[in-house]
C-alpha cells in the first residue's frame, strides 16, 4: 500500500505545483502557442494578436476603416512617388524598461530584418531598401515606389526591437514598445502580458494584464467562454456559430476579414484542357449557398481581393457562361488540407460539379505540410487555397500570382499580368496605381488559374464586460482602447 | 545487481533504437519545418536550413542528433524559434505526470474498491451495478467521457471547471476521463481474482472463526489481488500516456502530450524526436517500476 500512498502524495504535490495563478484582468482563448514572440519571426493570425499587444509599429491601423494612423512615428512623407519614405519619430519614446527608443533602434531592426540569417518571413518587404537616420527621423529608400509601405509599418513584422533582442541576449517581449510588455510565457499554457508604463500613448484605463491562453480546440474555447473562464475567444466552432446566430446571442459576432478562399488550378494546358473549362467549373458553383455552408459572416467571392480595401473596388468577372460539359481528360482531383472546415467546402464543390455539370471529382485530403509540398511541386489539378491580407492593399493578394512569386504555385505565367503589376509598382499616383491593379485582377479572374469561392469572416465571442475589443477586418485590435464597460467590473 | 544492470541496459538500448527509427520516420515525411502558406524567400530558406544543419547529409544529421542525445542536449526547436526542446518538454512534464498519476489513482482506487465489492457478493446489487458500469466506461472512448463530464459537472451542476490548469480542481475531470476506462478493466480483474481467493479454504476458515467481512477483505483478499493490479499498471501507464494526448487537448492542459502530435505536424524534427525519446524513457521507467512492485508483492516473480 505504501506505493499507492506514494502515488497519491506525488499526484497531490504535482497538482499543487500547477495551482496558485491569479487570473489576468482580460483572458483570451487565443489559439495555438505562438512560434515566437519576436515580431520579425512570427506571422500567424493568433501570433499577430499577441505581437500587436507587445510591439508598436511606426504607424497604426484603424481597426474599423483601416486608415493608417500615427504610431511611433508622428508623421511620414513620401518623395519620388513613394520610392523614399521619411518617418518622423516621436520625441522621448521609451522601451518598457525605460531606456530610450531611438531612430537608431528602428534602423538596426530593419537591417536585422533584411539579413536572411534572421529567418524572417517578411524579409522581402525591405530586402532591397537602404535605410538612413537623423536624430529624429528614419529614411527608407526602395528601388521602386512603395505607396503601401506606411500601411505595412503598422504590422508587427516591421516593428523596431530593442538592442537586447537584436543581440539575442533577451527573451522577446521582456522589453517591448507596445501597450503591453511580457510578464511570462509558459508554453502550452499562456502568454501573460502587463501594461507597459512607458508606452507613448496613455493607456491607464486598459486592462492591467492580459492572458493569451493556449487553446487549440474551438470546442474547449467555447466551453471556457460559456463557463466564464475567458472573456473573449476568436475560436468558435462552426455548428455553435450557426446556433448562436439563430439565437441572436449578443456576445457573438461574425464580421468580414480581408481574406479569400479560392481554388488554384494547375495552369492549362495540363490535365485541364483550357481556361474555359475553369470558367465553366467556376460558373457551376452556387457561391451564395457555399457561403451559408461555410458559416456566419462568410460572403460569396467573385474576385480574389475582398471588399473593404481602401480606395479599391474589385473588378467584376465576365458574364456567366452557359453550362456546357467541360473538356476534361478523365476525372478531376481536388486536394485540400485536412480539416473539417475544408472538407465541408470540398464536399460542397464535389456535389455542385456532379449535379450541375455531371463531372466526377475525387477529393484528396492531405495533412497541412504535405499539402503545401504538393501545392509547391505543382503535382495537382485543383487545390483549395486561402490568403489573408498582410497589409490593406490589393497588391497583398495580386502579387501572389506574379510569375516570379514563390506563392504562385499554379505554373501560370502571364506576361501582361506581370507587366501590369510592374507598371503599378512604378506608378506614383495612388488612384492610377489602383486602376492598374484592377486591370491586373480583371485579367486574373477572367482568364487566370483561380476560382474565388468566399471571402472570409472572423467569428468572435466577446464578454459584455468589455468594450472596444472587437477586431477589425485585418484582425487588428487597438489594445490601449479596451475598457471595462461601466458597472461591469 | 546484475538484473538491475541488465534492465538498465535494455532500457537504454530501447531508447536508442526508438530514437533511430523516429529520426528516420520524421525525416521521411513529406514537407519540412519551414514550409508555410506564405513561402519564404529562397535566401531566407537557405539561411534557416544552414542554421539547423538541414543542408547536410542525413547520416551527418543523425550522428549529430545521436551525439546530442548522448550529451543530454536535444537541440533547439525548429518551430518555437525562441526555445530549446528540453525547455519546452520540461515545462510540460509536471502537468503530464500529474495527469497520469491522477488517472492511475482513479483507476486503482475505483477499480480495486468496486472489484472487491463486486466479488464479495457475486450477482448481488453491487456486483450487477459494477459490472454494468465497468462495461460502459470501458466501451466509451475517453474523449466522449470527457465531453459528458464537462456537460454534467461543469455546465449542469457547475461544480468543476471545464478546462484550464490553474487550480487542483482543474485536474479532477481530466483524471476521471483518463482513468475511468482503466478503472473498468481493473475492476473486472480484481473481481475475478477476488472470487478465486474468496472461494479458498483459508477464507472460509477465517469466516468460520468469526472475523468481520471487512477485515477479511482488507487483510486477506486485498493484498493478494494487488499482484495482478501491479502487473496491469505497466500496460495501463502506456495506455494513459497515449490517451493523455487527447485529454490534454480537450482540457487545454499544458502537458507534453500535444507536443508529441503537434511537433510531428509542424515537422519540428528536433521537438518530435525529443518528445518521442522522452515518452519512451517514461514508458520504460513506468513499466520497470510496476515490475519492481510486482516482485515486491510476489517474490517468486523476478524483474
Amino acid at each position: 500500500m505504501s506505493v499507492l500512498r506514494g502515488v497519491l502524495v506525488t499526484a497531490l504535490l504535482l497538482h499543487a505545483g500547477a495551482c496558485g495563478k491569479d487570473p489576468a484582468a482580460l483572458r483570451i482563448a487565443n489559439g495555438p502557442d505562438p512560434s515566437s514572440l519576436d515580431p520579425h519571426l512570427a506571422s500567424s493570425v493568433s501570433e499577430g494578436r499577441i505581437l500587436s499587444s507587445l510591439w508598436a509599429g511606426l504607424t497604426k491601423s484603424n481597426p474599423t476603416n483601416l486608415e493608417v494612423m500615427p504610431g511611433l512615428a508622428e508623421t511620414w512623407t513620401p518623395s519620388e512617388n513613394g520610392r523614399i519614405w521619411t518617418f518622423k519619430i516621436r520625441d522621448n519614446l521609451r522601451w518598457s524598461d525605460g531606456s530610450p527608443l531611438t531612430t537608431k533602434d528602428v534602423k538596426a531592426s530593419w537591417v536585422r530584418l533584411q539579413n536572411p540569417k534572421t529567418g524572417a518571413p517578411y524579409q522581402n518587404w525591405v530586402a532591397d531598401a537602404s535605410i538612413s537616420t537623423s536624430s529624429n527621423s528614419v529614411r527608407i529608400e526602395f528601388p521602386n515606389p512603395q505607396p503601401q509601405f506606411p500601411a505595412m509599418c503598422s504590422w508587427p513584422a516591421l516593428a523596431p526591437i530593442p538592442p537586447g533582442l537584436r543581440n539575442e541576449n533577451e527573451i522577446p517581449g521582456e522589453v517591448s514598445s507596445g501597450p503591453y510588455t511580457l510578464k511570462y510565457w509558459k508554453i502550452r499554457d499562456r502568454v501573460r502580458v502587463i501594461r507597459n508604463p512607458f508606452y507613448w500613448k496613455k493607456n491607464s484605463e486598459a486592462p492591467e494584464s492580459i492572458d493569451f491562453l493556449t487553446v487549440e480546440s474551438s470546442f474547449t474555447a467555447l466551453n471556457l467562454f460559456l463557463s466564464g473562464e475567458v472573456d473573449w475567444t476568436p475560436l468558435v466552432p462552426r455548428l455553435a456559430a450557426l446556433a448562436l446566430v439563430k439565437k441572436k446571442e449578443p456576445s457573438f459576432s461574425a464580421s468580414p476579414r480581408l481574406g479569400t478562399t479560392f481554388l488554384r488550378f494547375q495552369a492549362p494546358p495540363s490535365s485541364i484542357h483550357d481556361y474555359s473549362t475553369i470558367k465553366t467549373l467556376s460558373d457551376a458553383i452556387d457561391r451564395k449557398k457555399l457561403a451559408e455552408v461555410v458559416g456566419p459572416g462568410s460572403i460569396p467571392a467573385i474576385s480574389l481581393t475582398p471588399p473593404g480595401l481602401p480606395g479599391y473596388a474589385p473588378p467584376l468577372p465576365s458574364r456567366f457562361s452557359h453550362p456546357v460539359k467541360p473538356k476534361l481528360h478523365g476525372r478531376l482531383e481536388l486536394i485540400f488540407p485536412s480539416s473539417d472546415a475544408n472538407r465541408i467546402v470540398a464536399e460542397f464543390l464535389q456535389d455542385q460539379w456532379k449535379r450541375n455539370l455531371g463531372v466526377e471529382v475525387l477529393l484528396v485530403n492531405q495533412e497541412w505540410k504535405a499539402f503545401l509540398r504538393t501545392q509547391q511541386s505543382g503535382n495537382y489539378q485543383i487545390s483549395l487555397s486561402s490568403w489573408i491580407a498582410d497589409y490593406p492593399d490589393p497588391l497583398s493578394f495580386l502579387e501572389i500570382f506574379h510569375s516570379d512569386s514563390g506563392n504562385n504555385r499554379t505554373g501560370w505565367e502571364n506576361v501582361q499580368y506581370d507587366t501590369l503589376l510592374d507598371m503599378a509598382s512604378q506608378e506614383g499616383n495612388p488612384s492610377e496605381r489602383l486602376k492598374i491593379l484592377r486591370r491586373a485582377e480583371s485579367l486574373l479572374i477572367r482568364g487566370g488559374p483561380i476560382v474565388p469561392l468566399t471571402h472570409e469572416a472572423g467569428t468572435d465571442l466577446i464578454s459584455s464586460q468589455w468594450s472596444n475589443i472587437r477586431p477589425g477586418p485585418m484582425g487588428n485590435i487597438n489594445w490601449e482602447r479596451i475598457r471595462p464597460r461601466s458597472g461591469a467590473k | 545487481m546484475n538484473a538491475f544492470l541488465r534492465r538498465l541496459g535494455s532500457w537504454a538500448l530501447t531508447i536508442l533504437a526508438v530514437h533511430a527509427v523516429a529520426f528516420l520516420l520524421v525525416r521521411s515525411t513529406r514537407g519540412g519545418p519551414f514550409d508555410s502558406e506564405r513561402s519564404l524567400s529562397p535566401e531566407v530558406r537557405e539561411a534557416l536550413e544552414a542554421h539547423y544543419h538541414l543542408d547536410q547529409s542525413i547520416l551527418h544529421q543523425y550522428i549529430e542528433a545521436l551525439r546530442g542525445l548522448l550529451r543530454g542536449n536535444l537541440g533547439p526547436s525548429m518551430h518555437y524559434r525562441d526555445l530549446g526542446v528540453w525547455e519546452i518538454l520540461s515545462a510540460g512534464i509536471p502537468v503530464s505526470l500529474g495527469l497520469g498519476l491522477g488517472g492511475i489513482l482513479v483507476a486503482v482506487v475505483l477499480g480495486v474498491t468496486s472489484g472487491l465489492g463486486s466479488a464479495r457478493r457475486p450477482s448481488g446489487k453491487i456486483d450487477t451495478i459494477t459490472r454494468w458500469t465497468s462495461s460502459l466506461v470501458m466501451g466509451i472512448p475517453n474523449f466522449i467521457l470527457a465531453g459528458l463530464g464537462v456537460a454534467y459537472f461543469s455546465f449542469y451542476l457547475g461544480w468543476l471547471p471545464s478546462a484550464g490548469s490553474e487550480q487542483a480542481t482543474h485536474f479532477i475531470l481530466p483524471s476521471l476521463a483518463l482513468g475511468l476506462p482503466f478503472a473498468g478493466q481493473l475492476s473486472r480483474l480484481v473481481r475475478a481474482e477476488g472470487l478465486k481467493i474468496l472461494a479458498e479454504d483459508s477464507i472460509r476458515a477465517a469466516r468460520s472463526r468469526g472475523l468481520p467481512e471487512l477485515h477479511i477483505l482488507r487483510f486477506h483478499v486485498l493484498p493478494r489481488t494487488l499482484v495482478p493490479v501491479a502487473a496491469f499498471l505497466g500496460p495501463a501507464t502506456a495506455g494513459m500516456l497515449t490517451g493523455s494526448l487527447v485529454i490534454e487537448q480537450i482540457f487545454a492542459l499544458p502537458g507534453i502530450g500535444t507536443h508529441f502530435v503537434q511537433a510531428a505536424l509542424n515537422r519540428d524534427y528536433t521537438l518530435a524526436l525529443g518528445a518521442t525519446v522522452l515518452y519512451t524513457a517514461l514508458l520504460g521507467a513506468a513499466t520497470w517500476a510496476a515490475d519492481i512492485w510486482v516482485s515486491r508483492l510476489d517474490p517468486r516473480i523476478e524483474t
